[in-house]
């Protein structure tokens, strides 16, 4: 007789702004399949820690996901998936954050995956890449107001 | 000489891409802001829940023993 070690139950904090937004481009089945994992997470407390996976600083997809882990929706092997970010907790050492819910493998060309989702929201990729660049062909109104 | 603005930029830039390419453009920045303009990056989530990032030795105290796989 073996005595396995109780599994360690990790917090999971989800961020309703990012699972609602990733919702809307996902299927009716992506989002029963997480209504069923909320449930157990609320009824565990956490996710149980063998149902994460270690996620790559840098992955094979070229996604950089260097703090994160994963689990796959349903679990084991389900279509979706969670990446989420290690935080220090308000109300406790740590937690792991909901950054996206998506397909682990698209089939939709062109339609990104959970973790270049996740890695577009770890990077600030936007504000850095293209400030201070000019276009070729400006806007058909240009004027001297600059934003604020 | 007019000053191009960052968002006028930008403007120009979306403007080069074909209409057939819009709605895949639209969901790409979507996943950075959503509809009622909430930040969606990592560090705007975790700002919201008053957490921090944890620190590399604190990741991999917890989570150094994970097991990997080849997808992401």
């Amino acid at each position: 007789m073996t005595n396995k070690p109780p599994d360690v139950i990790v917090p999971i904090v989800f961020d309703e702004d990012a699972i609602g937004t990733d919702l809307e481009h996902l299927s009716d089945a992506a989002g029963t399949a997480l209504d069923q994992l909320r449930r157990e997470v609320d009824r565990d407390g956490g996710l149980p820690k063998s149902r994460l996976l270690r996620c790559q600083p840098e992955g094979r997809d070229g996604t950089r996901l260097g703090g994160c882990t994963k689990t796959r929706v349903p679990w084991p092997d389900g279509p979706w998936g969670i990446v989420f970010r290690a935080g220090e907790d308000p109300k406790r050492p740590f937690a792991l954050y909901t950054l996206a819910y998506g397909e682990r493998h698209p089939t939709r060309a062109g339609k990104p995956s959970v973790y270049e989702v996740a890695g577009q929201r770890l990077e600030e990729i936007l504000a850095r890449d293209l400030r201070g660049q000019e276009p070729d062909t400006p806007a058909a109104t240009t004027q001297d107001t600059p934003e604020g | 000489m007019p000053t191009v603005t960052t968002r006028e930029t930008v403007h120009a830039l979306v403007d080069r891409y074909p209409d057939e390419d819009m709605p895949a453009i639209a969901e790409l920045l979507s996943y950075r802001r959503s509809a009622n303009g909430t930040d969606l990056s990592a560090k705007a989530i975790l700002a919201r829940h008053g957490a921090t990032p944890l620190s590399a030795e604190e990741f991999e105290r917890h989570f150094g023993d994970l097991p990997t796989d080849d997808e992401g």
